[in-house]
């Protein structure tokens, strides 16, 4: 079998694992869904018959079904594109979903091409520089100092200072409330204008891991043989930290893109709910209050479905960048 | 002992890594088309010198400033090495006329470019930019070391074989026509096989090209095969210097008596050459007097006190009490 | 390791976090976050006294009544701030603690496992570590406490379970290589020829060896822990606990106004500095841990040492 037809299959079955086994966690624990929306019907004053139809109208399955059989009407819903509908909005999940992944992804993917560059240079530059002693204590402690903040909470700083006290940048919505949505310059710039407060968070929070990665690796490529080999053979510094510190080091953190993308797709949970921005992660946060399971189920299921899909892709395009994989497929 | 002018000469070369000194004092000539070889166990300084010519010592080190390494490109116009300046070194000398073949089996080759590009981006950083002219030249010289070079141009290292990486190695050596080529150990972590083939390769390339080679290594039976002169090194310097019968049938100092003690039967299994009993000092701890005493069956009392100077026996030296007057 | 080992490992230790001031900054922490709990546990440090609601009662600026305990004012339930803080370290770290134990311990048996038996077994744990890893940790940790009821978000080990839950699965995988690449040294043919049973080598000589990676793995996955206990509070999906460090935050801003007035601004500060000091000190304790036992790193402190 084709090779990428044997990764792919395999990603597929660790998808369907992973989303059958959260889905059975989910209903056999001491809190199934379909029973609380029940409860939550009821408490409304529906009849039980009524209540009942609810709950199966919205998430699929009714709360009495054994484990499997509830399991099994979820899953084929998710094969099928049918998530249930939500209980606050009245929508399809999938409608709502639809219109949140875009806003995610472009946030997601705005702060990770910010981060992944500069971690790069900055670790490059910490190896290179190893000798400097002082200047590398003094970027080590910096970027350890951030790697301690939990995002969320410089998120809350930069609201509460950046945004509503000092009025530096925008602060919440994902664009001025005057400008109409649409291809505009106009739009663009202020889409942009208001997530530059939320992308500093994710890449002042996630940079540290980079740089640091990067840093170790390069140390240890600037080691290995064939770099002091080159300097031998004369080759000048530019051709060195390019061509052979920094393409030897980036190929393992190559991988290291996958788990940020599924790190930052979870931290956009507390970011989007603190700047009041569409996307995943604030519709996870805000039908978390009102219960509404339909759609927590159904962002929790899309998350994963990103995370084994950007692992594939990852996977699959490793062999590309590096010779030393390509060998081993055949 | 001809008069003629050496190709390169070492006077007094000293090197320290920080304050840890790891070359004392060393000196040799290698002359001419001749094979020069430095023998010893790991750590005692043979890859330090090969270093040192090219100027390859990482940033730690530091040579003492009364270090000589004399290079007689023009045998009427010598110059020493150490005192060029770098970017002169690296554009006109490193490459152009020394260069170094490395343990191919190793990691010495970009895994992430082609073997062409190897030779390209060498070329250029000597200011030589025509790519069809340095390919010709690539094509020449790897045919010359048995490869098939439209192959073996486009492969990427991992593709290859130990033997096939250190023969491409020893083309790219050779790429800008250098006289003198360090090999440091060109033949080790090969198969036996290959190792043989590597040897009567080198052999051929130096007759083809008039080459002349310091070979490193702590294999003394390559020596054996390969050398005209050996010099002996221990923890740092130069015990025993003599042309290679001398050192076979009569090796002077009692280090090089265990070193040959320890060479393999044909039909044994190489072995490294540590079954002497003891190990090197450490550098950091040195012992007094003559760096060897500790594990030398002929030590003598003055041995423990003084270091003995280099001594000169019919034109072979050794570095022994046992043959000094003190002695 | 024999005794003279650990001395010289502990010399080595002594000597590096000594010239780093940051380190010992770090263990500083620490040790204060340490007494501060044993205090709170031996009932050294008073209770808290019931909560107060109503404006005269909460987000009170500091006085000096009771001292200490009120010099940061009260918090969104008219109880003493600092006292609720402080309070908050031993379940904090209880918490992080126990969440990490699980953490480690499935992740090295598993990773063992895997690494050492190979074949059927190792496909299979392989497969369970691949699904896992998959599954972020906050986000089924997220539904979790959701629809979990009441009395069980109380209770230590409920919540230290929903903490791991899969964040055993990137130690697991990375024990897995090691092991695998361990077991074919020669020192497990020794053991083998002379008889030791696949646990005692398992446990034995290859957790030996990778003590100092689990040891570090240990700390970092406190971190996670307390990172995820205080961040779902943030979220409002934790009972409202004064002790809970993101519950606080999320009332002062909530409650307190933090946005506009400074009247909780003490309310939002403390908790802050507190969990960031935490993080900080483990993050660092980790990575000194680390310059310790790799080789490599550790050349680099020696040589300049030697000046």
């Amino acid at each position: 079998m084709h090779w990428v037809a044997k990764k792919a299959l395999f990603s597929f079955f660790t998808w369907f694992l992973a989303i059958s086994i959260s889905i059975i966690v989910i209903v056999l624990s001491p809190g199934d869904p379909a029973y609380i929306l029940l409860t939550g019907f009821l408490q409304q004053g529906m009849t039980y018959d009524q209540a009942m139809k609810m709950v199966q109208a919205y998430i699929g399955f009714s709360p009495h079904e054994p484990w499997w059989s509830k399991w099994l009407r979820y899953f084929s819903g998710v094969v099928t594109g049918n998530l249930g509908a939500s209980i606050t909005y009245r929508v399809p999940v999938a409608q709502l979903i639809a219109g949140a992944i875009p806003w995610s992804i472009f946030f997601v993917s705005y702060s990770l091409s910010i981060t992944i560059v500069v971690g790069i240079l900055i670790g490059l530059l910490m190896a290179y520089y190893r000798q400097k002693i002082l200047f590398m204590r003094s970027i080590s402690t910096v970027l350890t100092i951030f790697n301690s903040i939990p995002n969320w909470i410089l998120a809350a700083i930069f609201f509460v200072y950046i945004g509503a006290r000092w009025r530096l940048l925008p602060y919440t919505g994902p664009h001025s409330p005057d400008v109409q949505p649409g291809l505009s310059l106009q739009f663009i710039a202020s889409v942009f204008h208001h997530y530059t407060l939320p992308m500093m968070v994710m890449f002042l929070t996630s940079l540290p891991g980079w740089a640091f990665s990067m840093s170790a690796m390069a140390s240890a490529v600037l080691k290995d043989d064939y770099v002091l080999a080159a300097k031998a053979r004369g080759l000048p510094s530019r051709r060195i930290i390019t061509v052979y510190v920094a393409r030897n080091s980036i190929l393992p953190i190559y991988a290291n893109i996958a788990i940020t993308f599924a790190w930052l797709l979870v931290g956009t949970v507390w970011l989007e709910s603190q700047f009041l921005l569409p996307g995943l992660g604030s519709l996870l946060s805000v039908t978390t209050g009102s219960r509404d399971f339909p759609v927590i189920i159904g962002v929790y299921v899309i998350i994963i479905t990103a995370i084994v899909l950007g692992s594939l892709f990852t996977d699959l395009t490793y062999g590309l960048i590096d010779p030393r994989a390509r060998v081993e497929e055949i | 002992m001809s008069v003629e002018a050496p190709l390169l000469e070492v006077r007094d070369l000293n090197v320290s890594y920080l304050n840890v000194k790891v070359l004392s004092d060393i000196s040799f000539k290698i002359f001419r088309g001749k094979v020069f070889a430095l023998v010893g166990e790991s750590g005692c300084g043979k890859t330090t010198t090969a270093n040192a010519i090219l100027r390859t010592l990482p940033e730690i080190a530091s040579v003492d400033p009364k270090s000589k390494i004399i290079f007689y490109k023009d045998a009427h116009n010598p110059y020493n090495l150490l005192e060029v300046d770098e970017s002169q070194f690296s554009r006109e000398i490193r490459w152009r006329e020394i260069s170094m073949v490395f343990q191919g089996a190793l990691n010495s080759l970009n895994p992430t470019i082609r073997i062409k590009d190897h030779f390209i981006e060498t070329a250029k950083a000597h200011g030589i930019s025509d790519k069809r002219w340095i390919l010709e030249r690539a094509r020449e010289l790897l045919e010359a070391v048995k490869l098939d070079p439209d192959r073996v141009l486009s492969l990427y290292p991992v593709e290859m074989s130990g033997g096939m990486k250190q023969r491409t190695l020893i083309a790219l050596a050779l790429i800008l026509n250098p006289k003198f080529v360090i090999l440091d150990e060109p033949t080790t972590a090969l198969d036996v096989l290959t190792q043989r083939e590597i040897l009567f390769l080198l052999k051929d390339l130096k007759n083809k090209f008039n080459l002349t080679y310091m070979l490193i290594t702590h294999d003394i039976a390559l020596v054996a095969d390969m050398a005209d002169i050996i010099a002996i090194m221990y923890a740092g310097r130069i015990v025993e210097e003599a042309k290679v019968e001398d050192i076979f049938y009569e090796p002077l100092h009692p280090y090089t008596k265990g070193l040959l003690m320890t060479v393999p039967k044909l039909n044994e299994f190489k072995e490294d050459i540590t079954s002497l009993p003891g190990s090197p000092p450490d550098y950091r701890r040195m012992p007094s007097g003559c760096k060897f005493h500790p594990r030398c069956p002929y030590a003598m009392d003055i041995c423990r006190r003084e270091e003995p100077k280099m001594v000169d026996i019919n034109g072979r030296k050794v570095l022994c009490w046992l043959y000094s007057e003190k002695g | 390791m024999n005794i003279s080992n650990i001395f010289s490992w502990l010399r080595l230790a002594f000597k590096i976090f000594s010239k780093s001031p940051t380190t010992l900054f770090s263990i500083f922490i620490i040790f204060i976050y340490v007494i501060a709990s044993l205090a709170v546990c031996v009932n050294l440090v008073p209770p808290l006294p019931p909560a107060k609601g109503g404006w005269e009662y909460i987000y009170q600026p500091p006085s000096t009544r009771e001292f200490p305990w009120y010099i940061l004012g009260t918090d969104f339930t008219g109880r003493p701030l600092l006292l609720a803080i402080v309070r908050g370290i031993p379940s904090t770290l209880a918490i992080a603690f126990l969440a990490a134990v699980i953490t480690v311990s499935v992740g090295v048996v598993l990773g063992l496992a895997s690494g050492y038996f190979g074949g059927m077994i190792d496909e299979v744990i392989s497969m369970v570590i691949n699904v896992a890893l998959v599954i972020p940790t906050y986000l089924l940790a997220l539904i979790l406490v959701v629809i979990l009821p009441a009395e069980l978000k109380t209770n230590v080990f409920v919540l230290a379970g929903v903490l791991s839950i899969t964040a055993w699965a990137s130690l697991a995988r990375a024990v897995r290589a090691q092991t695998s690449s361990l077991k074919r040294r020669e020192f497990i043919d020794v053991a083998k020829t002379l008889g030791f049973s696949p646990w005692k080598i398992m446990f034995g000589e290859i957790l030996r060896f990778m003590a100092p990676f689990i040891a570090m793995s240990l700390i970092l996955a406190m971190t996670s822990a307390i990172y995820g206990y205080t961040g779902l509070a943030f979220l409002g999906l934790m009972p409202m606990s004064s002790e809970n460090w993101g519950v606080q935050i999320y009332m002062a801003i909530r409650a307190g106004g933090a946005l506009y007035s400074d009247k909780a601004i003490l309310a939002l500060w403390s908790p802050i500095i507190t969990i960031v000091l935490l993080q900080y000190a483990l993050i660092n304790i980790a990575k000194t841990m680390e310059e310790i036992f790799n080789p490599a790193l550790r050349a680099g402190l020696l040589v300049g040492e030697e000046e």
